[in-house]
């Protein structure tokens, strides 16, 4: 059984690396493609294209901050 | 060169709907797994015999998979997930009979992960109380708000895409692969018999149709099954 759960949180693991990646490059491109068309429509050229970008990369942490301390939480409560 | 889904036909009604490829592909692998579990659901026995073994064995590992990744309190959640493995796979399998796949198609990939994305939050509202469940939003401090509900729905976003580009990133590499090799037939005078897509490509569909898709589905579900999980903790 130990030797099972075990298998478990290594295939659960191996998926949640393969997410971080992905998971901080949305919320940045996203960043961009909301902030170059807020841009557009209101004729600021670089000003909410950079601010869109800066909330992209904090979003991004913030997702790999919840992945990374997925387990942590978990073992203090035990 | 054309790599969007054809419009097989189109529905009267409304200005006329148009019906891709995708659509009707998953028809197709919809009406393969129904027959499956007609098929695979009739008759069981007390020892299990046969076609009623490969059933037990495919229904035993979902479930244990369920169970070792959300916890034994959560193993409803594999019907669920044993259904969008079982069709993830299916759709991931279909470009080794020359079909286009369904998961070839945003729309695809991005209503599944929106039933996951509906899940996820239905499921923690439901385990912590409504009350509950939004205050996680305003942690660690208020101000965080807008950030976590981005956070939040970048889930979805990267979950389709990451199944989207995998598979039609394959799609499009396969049939660069077949036209070239067209080229290369007609080329040694054997344009009408094309003899070099017999053999050459089946290194590339081994990679990109079986090893992507296979690995591509086995991330979604245990992705999905992990986002739940969290959300419910």
């Amino acid at each position: 059984m130990a030797s099972n759960r075990k298998k478990g949180n290594v295939l659960e693991n191996i998926a949640l690396i393969s997410y971080i990646g992905i998971s901080m490059i949305i919320p940045i491109i996203g960043g961009v493609y909301i902030g170059r068309w807020v841009d557009n429509r209101f004729d600021t050229q670089p000003i909410f294209l950079f601010a869109c970008i800066i909330i992209g990369v904090i979003v991004a942490f913030i997702n790999l901050f919840k992945v990374a301390t997925k387990d942590v939480k978990k073992k203090q409560r035990k | 060169m054309e790599f969007g889904p054809k419009v097989i036909f189109e529905i009267p009604i409304l200005g006329g709907i148009p019906v891709t490829e995708t659509v009707v592909n998953t028809w197709l692998i919809m009406l393969v797994l129904t027959v499956l579990a007609v098929i695979g659901g009739k008759a069981f026995k007390k020892v299990p015999t046969g076609r009623q073994n490969v059933v037990e064995v495919v229904v035993d590992a979902i479930n244990k998979l369920t169970i070792q990744t959300m916890g034994e309190d959560k193993k409803t959640f594999a019907s669920y997930m044993g259904a969008l493995f079982l069709f993830l796979l299916c759709a991931n399998l279909f470009g080794l009979l020359g079909l286009r796949p369904p998961t070839a198609d945003v729309n695809t990939t991005f209503a599944l992960a929106a039933l996951t994305f509906c899940m996820i939050h239905f499921f923690g509202a439901k385990r912590k109380g409504v009350g509950g469940y939004l205050k996680g939003f305003l942690e660690p401090i208020p101000f965080l708000l807008p950030l976590n509900i981005l956070s939040e729905l970048a889930t979805p976003i990267s979950l389709s895409f990451r199944l989207f580009g995998n598979i039609v990133g394959g799609l499009i590499i396969m049939s660069l692969v077949y036209g070239g090799l067209i080229g290369l037939s007609s080329a040694v005078g054997l344009g009408s018999f094309p003899i070099f897509q017999a053999g050459i490509p089946i290194a590339l569909h081994l990679y990109f149709d079986v090893f992507a898709g296979v690995l591509q589905t086995f991330i979604f579900v245990m992705l999905s099954m992990v986002f739940i999980s969290i959300a419910m903790d």
